[in-house]
C-alpha cells in the first residue's frame, strides 16, 4: 500500500458558535473521515489507506432507486475490520434517493435547452448527489474530512476527472470547512492487487467478476448511451468542457441550498425536506 | 449476467452500444421525470445486460459445444425434409443438375499461348 494520506488543515472548522452545534449536532473533530464507500476495490483500498491516518473511518454506502445489492458492501468492510482491529470502521447505509432526484430533476427543461444531451448524465448526477449527501453527513457530525475512491484512468466519470468535477467538488467541501481527499487516486489500476496483498479481497482480480462485492447500479447504461451519442461528433476534450459547465451549475445550486439549511437547520429548507427519507 | 458497461477507451466509446438504439433510448428518456427515468433505464438495462447478454452466451455455448449436432439437426430437420418436399411437389433439384455434370472440358493444350494473353 502507498504512503499515508497527507492531511492539510481544513479551510474552516465548525466551532461551538455554528448553527449546527446550536441545533444539537456535535462540534468539529479532525480525526474522523467520511468516505463514499461502494464496497469495491477502489473505495475499500481508500478505507485502508485512511485508517492509517484517521482514528475513525466512516464508510458511507448510499442507497437510491436504481441501486441494487447495497449490502454487498458489507463483504470488504467485515474483512477490513478483522484485518485492522486497531482501526475504527463505521459502516452505514444512507438513503440518498431524494438528493439524486433533486440533482437530476431540478430545472431539467431549462437545462435541456442549454446543455442538451448532458441532462442524461446519470453518473454525473448520481456522484454529485452522493457527495452532497456526504457533505451533509459531515456537517451533521462535525467531520472535517471527506474522501472518495477516485482513481486515475476513469476520466469518463466526472467526479474522477480533474478536468471536470474533481476541483469543483473539493471547492464545494472547502466552502463548508471540509477537506476532500482522494487517497488512492495515484494507485490507478493497481488497487485490486494492493487490496489482495492486504488480505482484504480473495483474489488479485475482482473487478467485473462475481467476487466484486460492491453496490450494483442498473443506471450506468443511460450514461453509456449518452456518451455514445455525445462523442459521435465531439472530442473527449469537448465533452469534458461541456460536462464541467453543466455540473458546475448543479454544484452552485447545491452550495446555495446547503447554506440555507446551515443557517437554520430547523427551518423548512429544501435540504431539510430531502433529509426526510 | 452483467456485461462490462465502461464504454470509453482512450477517449472514445467502444462500439458495444449501437448508435440507433442509443438514439431511441435517449430520445425516450429525455422527457421522463427522474423517478420514471430510473425505472425506464432499469428496464433497458435488464434487456441489454441480462436478456440479450444471456442469449448471446447461450447461443455461443451451443455453437461451440454442439457444432456437429447442430449440423446433423439442420440437415435432418431442415435441409432433408425441404428437399423431399420439393421432390414430392415435382421439383427436379438444382439447375446445375439439369446440365448433366458440374465438370467442363479442359481447354486444349495448344491454346496456352493465346490463353496467357487472355488472363481474365
Amino acid at each position: 500500500m502507498s504512503s499515508k494520506v497527507v492531511r492539510s488543515e481544513p479551510a474552516r472548522g465548525s466551532d461551538a458558535s455554528s448553527p449546527l452545534v446550536s441545533a444539537g449536532f456535535p462540534a468539529g473533530s479532525g480525526d474522523e473521515v467520511a468516505l463514499l464507500y461502494s464496497g469495491g476495490a477502489d473505495s475499500s483500498l481508500a478505507a485502508c489507506t485512511l485508517a492509517k491516518t484517521f482514528r475513525k473511518v466512516h464508510l458511507n454506502t448510499f442507497s437510491r432507486p436504481g441501486f441494487m445489492a447495497c449490502r454487498f458492501s458489507d463483504s470488504h468492510f467485515l474483512r477490513m475490520r478483522e484485518r485492522f482491529p486497531d482501526s475504527e470502521f463505521f459502516h452505514r447505509l444512507i438513503p440518498a434517493g431524494k438528493f439524486y432526484a433533486e440533482v437530476e430533476g431540478r430545472g431539467r427543461w431549462q437545462a435541456f435547452k442549454k446543455h442538451g444531451l448532458l441532462i442524461l448524465n446519470s453518473c454525473g448526477h448520481c456522484k454529485t448527489a452522493l457527495h452532497w449527501r456526504n457533505l451533509i453527513f459531515c456537517l451533521q457530525n462535525g467531520i472535517k474530512y471527506a474522501a472518495d475512491g477516485a482513481v486515475v484512468g476513469a476520466e469518463e466519470f466526472a467526479e474522477q476527472n480533474p478536468r471536470i468535477l474533481m476541483p469543483e467538488l473539493s471547492a464545494l467541501y472547502a466552502a463548508f470547512g471540509i477537506t476532500l481527499l482522494h487517497p488512492v487516486y495515484e494507485e490507478g489500476l493497481s488497487t485490486e492487487l494492493t487490496l489482495y496483498e492486504l488480505g482484504i479481497s480473495p483474489q488479485p482480480k475482482i473487478k467485473m467478476t462475481a467476487k466484486d462485492m460492491q453496490v450494483v447500479c442498473s443506471q450506468q447504461i443511460m450514461f453509456a448511451m449518452m456518451m455514445r451519442l455525445l462523442l459521435e461528433k465531439r472530442s473527449f476534450a469537448e465533452y469534458e468542457r461541456l460536462a464541467r459547465a453543466y455540473l458546475s451549475e448543479k454544484l452552485e445550486v447545491i452550495k446555495l441550498e446547503t447554506r440555507l439549511w446551515l443557517e437554520n437547520p430547523a427551518a423548512k429548507t429544501r435540504v431539510a425536506e430531502l433529509l426526510k427519507e | 449476467m452483467q456485461q462490462p458497461l465502461i464504454t470509453i477507451e482512450g477517449g472514445k466509446p467502444k462500439k458495444r452500444l449501437g448508435l440507433i438504439p442509443s438514439v431511441i433510448v435517449c430520445a425516450a428518456a429525455i422527457p421522463l421525470p427522474p423517478r420514471a427515468r430510473i425505472y425506464f433505464v432499469f428496464f433497458v438495462n435488464f434487456v441489454h445486460n441480462h436478456i440479450l447478454a444471456t442469449a448471446r452466451i447461450v447461443i455461443s455455448f451451443l455453437g461451440r459445444r454442439f457444432t456437429g449436432a447442430l449440423i446433423f439437426l439442420a440437415y435432418y430437420l431442415a435441409v432433408g425434409p425441404m428437399a423431399l418436399l420439393v421432390r414430392f411437389l415435382g421439383g427436379t433439384g438444382t439447375a446445375a443438375a439439369d446440365e448433366g455434370s458440374f465438370f467442363t472440358d479442359k481447354e486444349p493444350e495448344d491454346s496456352i499461348r493465346e490463353r496467357f494473353g487472355r488472363q481474365y
